[in-house]
């Protein structure tokens, strides 16, 4: 005769509702209870431009037999200037703040950055995870998002299955989730004139071939975007040191996806007395599907007494971009307990094929453009060191400092006349530092 | 081009999947490692989720860690 | 209107597509699921009664007409540790009457299992050591703990992998049906 090992088959309503009940409710619910408890903040900072502050909190029930309850909440604030796609210009610019009441002025030569950037956001997310079948686990779970100007709902879905002595581990995921977007001053029509978001708006120096206008401009107005992710994985166990792992992953948008933010400069052409010099500024305009593909490559392994951490992440979308990111960690104990961690990442994107540094007078206008930095072509790296390993009773604690570069290049357009000699894409550095805490009561 | 990058990985990842049987993986006793807290492949998950965010932000690519296996295997 | 409605219609194909994708996986998932419970089944009948165990067991030991319940555990496991307990206890309640609890320790650092091994107090049952897992091969081990009931007559009773209440509560009901005269006793406990 054989112990069943089969669990009782518990509604999923019924067992949300009562693993809730056991997260929130008072310690003694179950004998075989235990809580872990993370949280993290980290202070990012880029000197003259953007500061954020960002903690997260995350609490995990264990109760019944191996199910898992788990809840993430996060917070982060956000002050300071960001890029708004316009290029530098030889004379001082202004633009409109996105309310459109008032106007933040750049002076000449300096990358026009928007200095009205102040955003709260609270994040929250629940997931139930589940034995499932006799070797595999299953997993559901809600998030949510909000600030002043986006709203983000989102549900998703996992199975892991277990083979061989749980050697080979295969998982599948989706998650699909639904954003409002109500941009300060409206959504902007997509190559509008600045200022002139909230209307409809033909524009004097430069013609538009397409005349595909959002419906929904005007103030208060909102759009949505639909974002369905899926992901495929396979982790193995190597050997007795070493443990790898391949993911491909699928994500789907669809909808409002520009940035309602960012501008491009239009410029005077290279045959007009004030070459390079801006004429005006247009809302920016990205195609409004975007698919993208990556495939991503994990191993760790223990050396001696240290933990290496290998990552290599290849991903590809329908907007012309590739990008290849590689990281190493390398975990190296000093103590009973305490280690250092230095890390090194590196990353490098190609641009979207409707990256514009800026558009020229005259001519005919792109069925699509932005001169969103985040689109274009780049390199970056980031180095650090964490220290943890701390203890104080049963919490344990690691600090990290963290320096993050981002070298733009600069993309297929020259910088001619007034241009020649400015900085059209300019590298951005921040810092990053982060104590996060554990916590296994 | 990329298609046949993929195309290759599938293959191998697969490949790796199949002769785990045979050669790759180990016996359930042989865990002691795996089952430290730093050779989970999701280890310091706060630490990670807080990077994420950041590189989301700052970057046009985002994503792809995924989730499960590895560990202590126990069961 | 007419972009909305065309945004639906791309979200269902992603739907559709996420969907077919889960089926693929789950379908493979279920199928060795049931020839993977038969597995364990035939090797449970087929593991080795307790003489696997002759090599590591203390010298003078016979279990030769005692129920013994074998466990595999580690240190490093979790639900291992948390099996201690219950095996005092059973050890405890059953011992007399004639079972004979053997926990093979699986750790390769004998430093680790000791100081597990000296957090748990007096420990009524016999601790034997397997670090290179030559005993465990023979019983085909798919993961730790793993628990094997032996009747008085040799035979294997119940396999079981893991440790859970539920498993406990399970082994239990297969101990009092093997000592009722204990039953009484551990009821009175």
């Amino acid at each position: 005769m054989q112990l069943s090992p089969r669990k009782n088959p518990a509604s999923l309503r019924t067992g949300l509702a009562l693993a809730a009940a056991s997260l929130l409710g008072p310690r003694a619910a179950s004998a075989t209870q235990d809580v872990e408890v993370g949280s993290g903040v980290l202070v990012y900072t880029e000197p003259g431009r953007v500061s954020a502050l960002e903690a997260v909190a995350l609490v995990t029930r264990n109760f019944w037999d191996k199910h898992k309850l788990s809840l993430r909440v996060v917070y982060d604030t956000l002050t300071g200037a960001s890029p708004n796609g316009a290029v530098a210009s030889r004379s001082p610019q202004t633009f409109t703040r996105p309310s459109g009441s008032g106007s933040y002025s750049v002076k000449a030569g300096e990358t026009p950055l928007d200095d009205t950037f102040k955003d709260t956001r609270f994040a929250g997310s629940l997931t139930y995870d589940r034995p499932f079948l006799s070797a595999g686990r299953w997993n559901v779970g809600v998030q949510g998002s909000g600030e002043h100007d986006y709203l983000s709902i989102g549900a998703s879905t996992g199975i892991t299955r277990e083979f061989d002595r749980k050697n080979t581990t295969l998982s599948l995921g989706v998650s699909g989730s639904r954003d409002e977007i109500s941009p300060e001053g409206g959504v902007p029509t997509a190559f509008a004139e600045m200022g002139a978001a909230t209307g409809r708006h033909e524009d004097d120096f430069v013609r538009g071939d397409d005349g595909e206008y959002d419906e929904n401009g005007g103030e208060g107005s909102n759009d949505t975007k639909t974002v369905v992710d899926g992901v495929i994985g396979l982790t193995q166990v190597v050997s007795r040191t070493t443990l790898v792992r391949f993911n491909y992953s699928i994500s789907n948008s669809s909808g409002y996806l520009n940035d309602p933010y960012k501008f491009l400069s239009v410029l005077y052409g290279p045959d007009d007395p004030s070459a390079g010099d801006p004429v005006t500024y247009l809302y920016e305009k990205r195609p409004d599907t975007h698919t993208k593909h990556s495939l991503y490559a994990q191993a760790k392994k223990r050396i001696a007494s240290t933990t290496l951490d290998l990552s290599y992440r290849f991903l590809w979308d329908d907007w012309g971009i590739t990008s290849h990111t590689a990281e190493l960690k390398h975990r190296v104990p000093i103590g009973e307990t305490v280690y250092f961690e230095p890390h090194v990442r590196l990353y490098e994107q190609t641009a979207a094929d409707f990256y514009r540094t800026y558009l020229v007078s005259g001519d005919a206008l792109p069925a699509e453009a932005s001169a969103d930095p985040r689109l274009g072509p780049m390199t970056a790296i980031t180095v650090g060191n964490r220290v943890g390993g701390f203890h104080v009773g049963e919490q344990e604690f690691a600090v990290a400092l963290e320096y993050y570069h981002q070298f733009l290049k600069d993309g297929d357009q020259p910088a001619y006349g007034s241009l020649e000699g400015l900085d059209l894409s300019e590298d951005m550095g921040a810092f990053m530092f982060r104590i996060s805490h554990g916590w296994e009561p | 081009m990329k298609r046949l990058l993929f195309v290759c990985v599938a293959v191998s990842a697969l490949a790796g999947s199949t002769s785990g049987c045979a050669h790759v993986g180990v016996d359930p006793w042989d865990r002691d490692i795996l089952a430290e807290p730093e050779m989970s492949l999701d280890a310091d998950a706060v630490d990670l989720g807080l990077d994420d965010h950041i590189y989301f932000s700052k970057e046009a690519s985002s994503g792809g860690r995924g989730f499960g296996g590895g560990g202590c295997g126990c069961n | 209107m007419i972009q909305s409605i065309r945004v639906l219609g791309r979200f269902r194909r992603t739907v559709l597509f996420a969907l077919t994708t889960t089926a693929l996986l789950l379908g493979p998932a279920l199928t060795p699921q049931v020839a993977n419970s038969a597995e364990t089944g035939s090797s449970a009948e087929e593991a080795p009664g307790w003489s696997g165990l002759t090599p590591i067991l203390p010298e003078g030991l016979d279990l030769t007409g005692h129920a013994v319940y074998l466990d595999f555990w580690a240190s490093w496991c979790p639900p291992c540790r948390k099996s201690f307990p219950w095996m005092a206890e059973t050890a405890k309640t059953y011992g007399s009457a004639g079972l004979e609890v053997i926990a093979v320790c699986m750790d390769k650092d004998p430093k680790k299992a000791e100081k597990f091994l000296s957090s748990q107090g007096e420990i009524p049952f016999h601790i034997v050591y397997d670090p290179n897992g030559d005993v465990a091969k023979k019983y085909d081990l798919q993961g730790m703990p793993t628990s094997l009931l032996f009747g008085p007559d040799g035979k294997l009773l119940s396999r079981h992998e893991g440790f859970t209440e539920k498993d406990s509560e399970g082994l239990l009901t297969e101990l009092n049906h093997l000592y009722p005269k204990a039953t009484s006793k551990s009821e009175a406990h």
